[in-house]
């Protein structure tokens, strides 16, 4: 079941905040959508680059998100967000609820949630574009991966592993690393404890 | 930020337990450090991935990282 929430994001051009819509369990036609639009711009970035000799960054990753969302197949476990403006998608989210436990000593073996993926839109990664359109996308999805935390009983407890572009976002936000995980491509390991999430969602 | 994912439209139902079936639940509450309520709503959650896949033809195993042994699990 599709239930939907209102939220912000901030437009960089105009520097005025813009209303958005964060869906929970997106549908396939929205994660299509989505891909679609993104893939169609990183091809189009790529070509402008090439013309005009200037350098392209390719990102770290461009997840099949169709793929993803079939695999979840409706199953409680697994929540995908999308964040929009007016129907267009800015980001998305994979949270797994019910697969890991945490490491940190005071937490071990604690149930958690894993940000399995999480992914903002090509003209929204400073890293492609220069210039942002849209700032707050993984602030909104990192939010919300507290929330649902906290409603399953986890107490805010989140568990993800970094793409390397995106170390200092999880790092701004206060969370503890542990260092490269060797079982997960060398990416550093973050996790959350309750008080995190009690500061953050504040 | 306004938006409250997953903590609307819930319903409410009442559930009857025998004392042995709460003294399980209770001890889960304690050793997971979750609530009660919480511990139900996740074994729903593993109940739906475990029948998805035993629809699916897959079957269950529970394994040992030090031995590699597998054991079927026979879900009734």
């Amino acid at each position: 079941m599709t239930d939907t929430h209102g939220v912000v994001l901030h437009d960089v051009q105009s520097g005025k905040n813009v209303d958005a819509v964060l869906t929970e369990r997106v549908s396939a036609r929205y994660v299509l959508t989505a891909e679609e639009a993104w893939g169609d711009y990183l091809q189009a970035a790529k070509e402008a680059a090439a013309k005009h000799g200037e350098p392209y960054a390719e990102p770290e990753h461009q997840w099949d998100w169709s793929l993803k969302h079939k695999e979840a197949r409706g199953l409680l476990s697994y929540s995908m967000f999308g964040v929009d403006v007016a129907g267009e998608a800015q980001g998305l989210m994979l949270l797994t609820t019910d697969k890991y436990f945490a490491r940190r000593p005071e937490q071990l073996g604690l149930g958690l949630v894993d940000v399995t993926f999480l992914a903002t839109a090509p003209w929204n990664n400073k890293r492609i574009t220069g210039v942002q359109r849209y700032r707050g996308v993984g602030t909104v999805m990192m939010y919300t991966a507290a929330k649902v935390s906290i409603d399953l009983g986890f107490k805010g407890r989140l568990r993800l592993h970094s793409l390397k572009g995106a170390e200092s976002f999880y790092d701004g936000h206060g969370m503890h690393c542990m260092g490269p995980d060797p079982k997960c491509n060398g990416l550093k390991y973050y996790e959350t404890t309750p008080k995190w999430a009690t500061k953050f969602l504040r | 930020m306004s938006a409250r994912p997953s903590t609307t439209s819930k319903k409410t139902m009442t559930l009857n337990l025998t004392d042995a079936e709460m003294a399980v639940l209770d001890q889960l509450s304690a050793d997971r450090d979750m609530t009660k309520t919480a511990i139900l709503r996740q074994a729903l959650r593993l109940y739906q991935v475990i029948d998805d896949r035993l629809r699916a033809g897959e079957k269950l195993f529970f394994g040992d990282d030090l031995d590699k042994e597998k054991k079927e699990l026979v879900v009734l």
